[in-house]
């Protein structure tokens, strides 16, 4: 009977290895399902990003010209997803309750919280996840202004944490910019 | 090269079943450790030795009979494993049914409860035990691991499932007192 | 009354009773204890308590092997690590089944030549090309991103900063050396 199942099982995992996508990257320990978050798209100011493996091949190939530290950090990255909301008084709360059950399920799920800032305007958390061999393989932020946008960012891949920190820096979007703008604008009116 | 495929194949397939063996054998994970590395190491030394076919009952006896060293160095052995009793059948059927009949099959048994439980059985009847129910080996290969007559392996099997209700039985009572 | 419930309850019942409950008996034995245990509560009973005590049994999980074990007989014998990949799982799976000598080679022969034969067959997956809009949108959805993780960053450096190292820190030193210079050296 065992060896019979034994048979079945090297079959079955045979057939399924040659049907299976290559790379689903969902299965990654660094990947991270932030639940629902359809609620949130119904208000103004929403930006949701997926870049997989492929395209940052592209872009990291690109990069080599201009910028070879990106293309570095690119090299390794499997997946960068971003889901970006902007903040007003009805969907502050459930924001801030949204950062804090991520919060609890990736503590609870071994992943490391390496920053953590609340103040009365602004919450901002960073995780990783470290594998065997102490690289980081998945990164995750959350991040409330009540000002400016909240965001939920999860990077998965070989990741050099203190390279990306670097070049975020570097990266001052027009468009975060021009969203404060806009609010300080409506604010006025 | 050949050698180390085999040894991986062996440590992959079986390291499990040695460790989980020799955690009830010894009683402490720490001992289990150094038991189950203990065998590892002497399977490669005998890599070349062994019928392949046959590694699996080489590398229990190995873990069995290393426990057995260990324990009897250390006098641990549990010396009233001789004092079975051969008629607690009828003990079951006297006092546990009419007492409080129905008290186990109502009540859940936790895994701690059933793994101290084991862990009580004398070692001459544990050891038959724990490789047929846990470890899922044949009575043949058992009596090829412990050196014991085939009759002896299905004896010792039933003698250990009648002692574990017993035993369950009587933490279940103390549990009500 | 006990001795007439004891003969009741002989040892060769109680043996079925277990044997069935095990797993180790045949299916007439099966048909039997279960017939009894309908008409008598006390062979029910009986065939409840050891059937809840085997379902515990069985239902006890094997703990996994430390890593640490395996990388010290590692080191130990000087062997090289398993290797994880799939290359080295399917041949363990072959060797085992090969090993085994039940199955006939011819069934092997089979599965391995569906492999093959699949993996020649099969048609190529399509490479997508992207368009210039689509990456150059990529690659600000990129800085984007990559914007959002360094301003986390910044912040945390500058509550450091400002909170923790000059508000906590330095105000305190600050304060030892005032102490010290005023108070205890006279300066």
């Amino acid at each position: 009977m065992k060896t019979i199942k034994s048979t079945l099982t090297l079959f079955v995992l045979s057939v399924f290895s040659l049907y299976a996508q290559s790379g689903d990257v969902t299965k990654e320990p660094g990947y991270v399902d932030f639940g629902d978050l359809a609620k949130f798209e119904k208000s103004t100011g929403v930006t949701e990003v997926i870049l997989e493996e492929d395209l940052l091949s592209v872009l990291a190939e690109i990069s080599t010209e201009n910028d070879p530290n990106v293309m570095e950090i690119l090299k390794g990255l499997k997946l960068v997803k971003a889901n970006v909301f902007e903040v007003n008084e009805e969907n502050k709360a459930d924001l801030e309750a949204r950062v804090s059950n991520v919060d609890s399920k990736l503590m609870n799920s071994n992943w490391k919280r390496i920053v953590r800032t609340r103040s009365e305007e602004e919450i901002a958390n960073v995780y990783i996840k470290q594998n065997s061999n102490k690289q980081i393989i998945g990164l995750v932020v959350t991040s409330v202004d009540t000002d400016d946008e909240a965001a939920f960012v999860n990077i998965v891949g070989t990741i050099d944490l203190a390279s990306i920190g670097k070049l975020g820096k570097q990266f001052n979007i027009p468009q975060l910019e021009g969203v404060r703008q806009q609010k300080e604008e409506k604010n006025e009116n | 090269m050949i050698s180390t495929a085999k040894f991986d194949f062996l440590v992959n397939h079986y390291k499990k079943k040695i460790f989980n063996y020799a955690i009830y054998m010894m009683k402490n994970q720490m001992d289990a450790e150094d038991v189950t590395q203990e065998v590892l190491i002497r399977t490669w030394q005998n890599i070349n030795n062994f019928n392949f076919y046959a590694a699996k009952g080489w590398m229990m006896r190995t873990t069995h009979n290393l426990c057995i060293d260990f324990l009897r160095r250390n006098n641990k052995m549990n010396y009233n494993e001789i004092h079975i009793e051969e008629d607690y059948h009828e003990e079951i059927a006297d006092t546990g049914i009419e007492s409080n009949p129905g008290k186990l099959a109502d009540k859940i048994i936790t895994d701690d409860e059933i793994k101290a439980a084991i862990d009580r059985l004398p070692e001459r009847i544990k050891s038959p035990f724990v490789l047929y129910e846990l470890q899922e080996f044949k009575y043949k290969e058992i009596s090829k691991i412990l050196d014991i007559p085939l009759n002896t392996v299905k004896v010792n099997i039933l003698r250990a499932r009648k002692q574990l209700q017993k035993e369950l039985k009587k933490y279940a009572n103390e549990k009500i007192k | 009354m006990q001795m007439r419930k004891s003969n009741r309850l002989d040892q060769n019942l109680i043996d079925n009773i277990i044997r069935v409950v095990y797993g180790d008996a045949g299916i007439f034995d099966w048909i039997y204890i279960h017939l009894k245990s309908a008409f008598d509560k006390e062979i029910k009973t009986l065939l409840m308590d050891y059937k809840n005590t085997a379902k515990a049994v069985h239902h006890l999980k094997q703990q996994d092997v430390p890593d640490y074990i395996i990388k010290n007989v590692n080191k130990r014998i000087d062997a090289t690590s398993v290797r994880k990949s799939i290359f080295t799982v399917i041949s363990h799976e072959l060797i085992s089944l090969f090993g085994k000598r039940a199955i006939p080679a011819t069934v092997i022969g089979f599965i391995i030549a569906f492999v093959i034969s699949f993996l020649l067959l099969r048609e190529p997956e399509p490479i997508y090309k992207y368009s210039e809009i689509e990456i150059e949108i990529a690659e600000q959805q990129l800085k984007h991103s990559l914007a959002i993780v360094g301003k986390a960053f910044q912040t945390a450096e500058k509550n450091f900063n400002e909170e923790i190292l000059n508000n906590q820190i330095n105000k305190n030193f600050n304060r030892g050396f005032y102490l010290v210079n005023n108070i205890l050296i006279g300066g």
